[in-house]
């Protein structure tokens, strides 16, 4: 019995030996430079779909980047515009209708030719999918009208200044028809960028191949492989152990190995995420200002940076993005002043007030406001929520939550702010529906001065400074960990970089 | 006759209790482990004496975050500027307290229904108690306590429940079968034949001739209870912050594993000393319990 | 003896059903639904209410449960919220890495626990059965999310001769079964331990002893052999654990198995794949099980009666017996 066991465990293991293979290096040569033909990239949030369609957020964004196209696409780098699938644009005069006229020379990934009917076809796709994607297009776009085969015509609901940065999020990607209605789970795949995806592994990794019917340059990299690791203390070790080339956000504690090691380099960009304190305005404690100004003051805005992301991170005075469209910051900042907190807070008729958070530096920046509120009469519960708990509690319909320690990434065009300000949206963590807010942000939207619609957004900052519905507390600072010979990544503040040029040297 | 029996039957279960002390206390790993165990309880209780939670427990000092051990601080202190050692010391009282509520809660039910399993053996309650044990155990226990904690919350009273509950079956199987043994002997017949209650007899005359498997897996079970608990909070699920239980304080000193061992090195310690105790004891006490391994 | 296995397969209906009904009710009734993590920051009144009619959430969870069992009824595990895809290509997909983490666990806890348990049985009571005993709790008192990040500092960073994480080819299952092995190791050790004891005394050991084999050969062919049955059932019990997923473990080394899978979706509300996950769980686990009883009988063939029609009533008739 024990042998037959042996021999058995024995096969399992030599069968398993060559099921999963052993991956050889291999090396693309031009001219005098190697570089590597398989690229890696580690992350620690999970890829689970490669519908461009259905879903957006940070980590899904930079695979569509790589494996689809959008009409236009925005250089944050010189801040505008540029073209990607349309060569060129144009407005009507009431800003309703915008005139694009497309590329002719690019097919989709499956060899099918790119003409407006496929800009069409996406565009009612997104509408009709009900994804976190579509609310972008639903309630904005009205409809397409296809003008012939390489112009397109997209008419809007209401004038929307911000338009164009929509058309340049990789939701707005364009797909192919033929191939979704001939598999409805791989066919949204099928894009017209750089990258083919092969291998799709939730929760595991993306394997793509380089599209060699590619339109536009091209790379000697051969494979880019997206691959989840959610600890961050192994995704920086198989990045020294050179199983990966690119690890993004090593923990904070740990960049200085990255330092240390001279085969690594470490990128570190300005991050437009903003981490604040909200509190839910429309009932409970976070209703009353002057609550809300005692803790504007009594916190220690240093040690929160210190503690919650030690030390990497710059105060924020306004909650919005440094980056963002109309960012202002002349009031200054909220001083810590125990005394001045201390009057308020004897205004006020609340003693205590519940911070619902979800991970780690929000986490910890829970428990330093809870200690410094402390100092002032003031009670903070710490209530740990997970992010699906946390997520429908805080909800605009549902704001149950006290208040909560939040985390936006801005994206760089104005109207942005309605996510954090606008009336029904789910991101909006201090259930504002003020009216004078709601007007700006409407302004704002369809204003073409640029002095009048940075006058408007300065408004609304001014006023959450004056009633402190959200408290700023800090700039996350973006880091990023590369093999030495990476390049052509294009680093974005937003986090969703761009990878479809990257090479790496050996 | 009766009565006498009973009257000799609790005469030589006290000779008993006395036997397999004695053979306990030939165990010196058992014996060390008790020891442990009455310290860890003391300090607990008198954790608030030792230490003052608000200033050194809670209270925090930012400037002096992650200073490794010295004078002042003898096991450093954290990311957030406090001693480990108070933290430490204080936080005996959530892990040793999650791990025994969470088995107090699994042993009241699972030797309740273990009881009338092994009692109304053959019958409708047997089946009915056993089936739902079955779809209990059915789900590995670390997926069923996240389920659950997912579901009420994650504070210290859910993850005692969840950790509870996922062990009831065992309580159940081990309560049975030690009253399917006991049931059938006489004088359990003598006790029905003088015409006491049922419930009376499982609960006096039954269950407490069946208690040597079940303290066995009493203090197994409190072990693997606090290494589940610290298991949760390493998924975020565990006990709320500020509290020092020392899975969270494990859990969270993971980013500072490279640089600043000593973070993770003492709540990992004081764990494994505790699980490591707790099932010292539990594996004298089975073989101090187990006839057969008598020499 | 088939009709044995036929009536255990039976059994094991109810036990899906008990299992899917709980799951299904407490994932549902969790709070943080999935409508709130598919629509979008700003979505409007009426898609929302789609959604919710697409996914009939405006109807009662008895409604959107028998809903599912009705497909569960036709083989349909469900299809995920989240990924859109068949609940039964995801879970497949995770099983076979979830599978040789197991074995491979498993493999590290019989060869380490297996030789601990002989030398503690044979000098039992010693100082050496004493520290065998400690050396084996040490696995499990270790939380398994520490040990793996040192391992991974050790062997991966420092020495480099394993992968730090991942599904990667053989070398990338060792130090994730070391991590989960080492827990198992108490309970093996301690199960091969008493049932060598209770083995040792035997009188047939005797007997072979007098007959003059060698002290050695007694030990591993003779004892080792009959001691063998309780050890296969808590290798069973260990292989049902691990085919559950092994999530603190999965984490760490960032393994795309199975206990991986569920838990992301249950953070996620995705009610399909957790519940769907777990009966997929609940049918490979029974039948392990049964795999197991049924090895018992070609180990020892005296239990093989017990599996016979008559050795079922036998048992039946002590039990009615004994009540």
């Amino acid at each position: 019995m024990k042998k037959l066991l042996v021999s058995l465990i024995c096969v399992f293991l030599i069968c398993g030996f060559v099921f999963a293979g052993g991956s050889g290096e291999q090396k693309t040569t031009t001219g005098e430079v190697k570089y590597k033909e398989a690229v890696v990239c580690a992350d620690g949030s999970q890829i689970t779909t490669g519908d461009p369609q259905s879903i957006n957020n940070i980590q899904h964004n930079r695979l569509f980047k790589c494996s689809h196209n959008t009409l236009v696409s925005y250089n944050s780098a010189e801040a505008k515009y540029e073209p990607e699938l349309a060569t060129s644009w144009e407005w009507n005069a009431d800003l309703t209708e915008l005139t694009l006229k497309l590329r002719n020379d690019v097919t989709f990934q499956n060899g099918e030719k790119f003409t407006a009917n496929d800009v069409k076809y996406s565009y009612e796709r997104i509408m009709s999918l009900n994804s976190t994607a579509s609310s972008k297009f639903v309630g904005v776009l009205d409809h397409t009208e296809v003008i012939d085969d390489y112009t397109v015509k997209l008419v809007l609901v209401k004038p929307n200044v911000d338009w164009l940065d929509t058309l340049a999020l990789p939701l707005a990607s364009i797909v192919n028809q033929k191939a979704i209605e001939a598999d409805p789970l791989k066919g949204p795949w099928v894009g017209t960028g750089m990258w083919t995806i092969t291998a799709l592994e939730e929760g595991d990794y993306v394997h793509m191949v380089k599209n060699d019917n590619y339109w536009g340059e091209k790379t000697p990299t051969r494979e880019l492989t997206l691959r989840y690791m959610g600890e961050a203390s192994a995704r920086l070790i198989a990045l020294q152990n050179g199983e990966v080339d690119v690890c993004i956000s090593p923990a904070n504690t740990e960049k200085g190995y990255v330092e240390e090691d001279p085969n690594l380099k470490l990128i570190e960009i300005p991050s437009s995420t903003c981490c604040y304190f909200a509190f839910n305005t429309s009932k409970g404690p976070g209703s009353d200002e002057n609550l809300r100004l005692a803790l504007a003051h009594c916190i220690n805005y240093e040690d929160v940076i210190l503690g919650a992301s030690s030390g990497e991170g710059t105060r924020a005075i306004s909650n919005w993005g440094p980056a963002t469209y109309g960012y202002y910051d002349g009031f200054g900042d909220y001083k810590y002043d125990l005394d001045l907190a201390k009057q308020y807070l004897e205004k006020s008729a609340y003693k205590t007030i519940t911070i619902s958070v979800k991970d780690n530096a929000r986490l910890r920046a829970a428990q330093i406001i809870q200690a410094n509120a402390k100092e002032i009469g003031l009670t903070v519960v710490i209530e740990e929520l997970e992010a699906a708990a946390l997520t429908a509690k805080s909800a605009f319909k549902t704001a149950e939550h006290e208040s909560m320690i939040y985390t936006m990434g801005w994206n760089s065009y104005g109207d942005d702010a309605s996510r954090a300000y606008g009336k029904n949206s789910n991101t909006n963590k201090a259930t504002l529906s003020n009216d004078r807010v709601m007007e700006l942000l409407e302004l704002g939207r369809q204003c073409t001065d640029d002095a009048k619609r940075k006058e408007y957004y300065k408004e609304i900052q001014v006023l959450n400074h004056e009633h402190a519905w959200y408290i700023p507390l800090y700039y996350t600072e973006l880091s990023i960990a590369i093999n030495k010979g990476v390049s052509g990544i294009i680093w974005e503040g937003h986090q969703a970089h761009d990878y479809s040029n990257i090479v790496v040297t050996v | 006759m009766a009565r006498q029996k009973l009257v000799s039957r609790q005469y030589m279960k006290r000779s008993r209790s006395g036997e397999v002390w004695h053979r306990l206390k030939k165990n010196k790993g058992a014996m060390a482990g008790l020891v442990i165990i009455a310290l860890l309880a003391l300090v607990a209780i008198f954790a608030d004496v030792l230490v003052d939670y608000d200033t050194q427990v809670i209270g925090m000092t930012l400037k002096d975050r992650l200073q490794a051990p010295s004078k002042q601080h003898i096991m450093g202190t954290d990311d957030l500027g406090r001693d480990i050692f108070a933290r430490l010391l204080y936080g005996s009282r959530f892990s040793l307290s999650v791990g025994v509520v969470a088995v107090a809660i699994a042993v009241v039910v699972g030797v309740i229904l273990g009881a009338f399993a092994g009692y109304y053996t053959g019958g409708i309650v047997e089946d009915i108690i056993m089936r739902f044990t079955d779809i209990f155990a059915a789900v590995p226990n670390m997926l069923m306590a996240i389920v659950i904690v997912a579901a009420l919350g994650a504070n210290t009273l859910n993850l005692m429940i969840s950790v509870g509950v996922t062990s009831i079956p065992q309580f159940v199987r081990t309560t049975r079968a030690a009253v399917l043994t006991v049931t059938g002997q006489e004088y359990i017949e003598s006790a029905r034949a003088i015409g006491e209650s049922e419930t009376k007899i499982i609960f006096k005359h039954i269950l407490p001739n069946c208690l040597s498997p079940i303290i066995v897996r009493v203090t197994l079970r409190v072990s693997s209870a606090i290494i589940s608990a610290s298991s949760l909070s390493f998924l975020g699920l565990g006990v709320p912050a500020p509290a020092p239980e020392w899975g969270s304080m494990l859990s969270t000193g993971r980013a500072y594993l490279r640089g600043y061992s000593y973070m993770t090195l003492f709540p990992g310690l004081a764990i494994m000393i505790t699980v490591l105790a707790f099932n010292m004891v539990g594996d004298g006490l089975r073989d101090a319990l187990d006839p057969k391994l008598k020499k | 003896m088939h009709r044995y296995v036929i009536k255990r397969i039976l059994l094991l209906i109810p036990v899906i059903i008990g299992v899917s009904f709980m799951i299904y009710f407490i994932m549902d009734l969790a709070p943080g639904d999935i409508i709130t993590q598919l629509v979008g920051e700003d979505a409007t009144e009426e898609q929302i209410k789609a959604l919710e009619h697409e996914y009939g959430y405006d109807r009662s969870v008895f409604y959107r449960y028998g809903k599912y069992m009705l497909g569960l009824l036709h083989g349909d595990l469900g299809t995920s919220y989240i990924t859109k895809k068949p609940v039964w290509d995801m879970y497949i997909s995770r099983l076979p890495k979830t599978f040789w983490l197991a074995v491979g666990a498993s493999v590290v806890a019989i060869g380490l626990s297996i030789p601990l348990g002989i030398v503690s049985a044979v000098k039992s009571g010693s100082l050496v059965d004493n520290s065998c005993m400690v050396l084996a709790l040490l696995g499990l008192s270790m939380p398994n999310f520490w040990l793996g990040l040192l391992l991974i500092i050790e062997f991966s960073l420092n020495l480099g001769w394993f992968p730090s994480g991942g599904f990667r080819g053989f070398s990338s299952v060792i130090l994730p079964a070391i991590t989960i092995g080492t827990g198992h190791m108490a309970v093996m050790t301690r199960t091969t331990r008493s049932s060598m004891i209770d083995v040792i005394r035997q009188d047939y050991l005797r007997t072979a002893r007098a007959k003059g084999v060698s002290e050695n050969k007694v030990i591993t062919k003779h004892a080792f052999r009959n001691a063998f049955i309780p050890i296969l059932t808590i290798i069973g019990g260990q292989l049902c654990a691990g085919i559950g997923g092994a999530v603190i473990t999965e984490t760490v080394f960032s393994w795309p198995g199975v206990g991986r899978l569920i838990i992301d979706y249950v953070h996620q509300r995705d009610v399909p794949v957790v519940t769907g996950a777990i009966i997929m769980t609940t049918i490979i686990t029974g039948v392990i099980h049964l795999a197991v009883d049924l090895l018992y009988a070609v180990v020892d063939p005296r239990i093989k009666g017990k599996y016979s029609r008559k050795g079922v009533k036998r048992v039946k008739k002590v039990r009615k017996e004994a009540a």
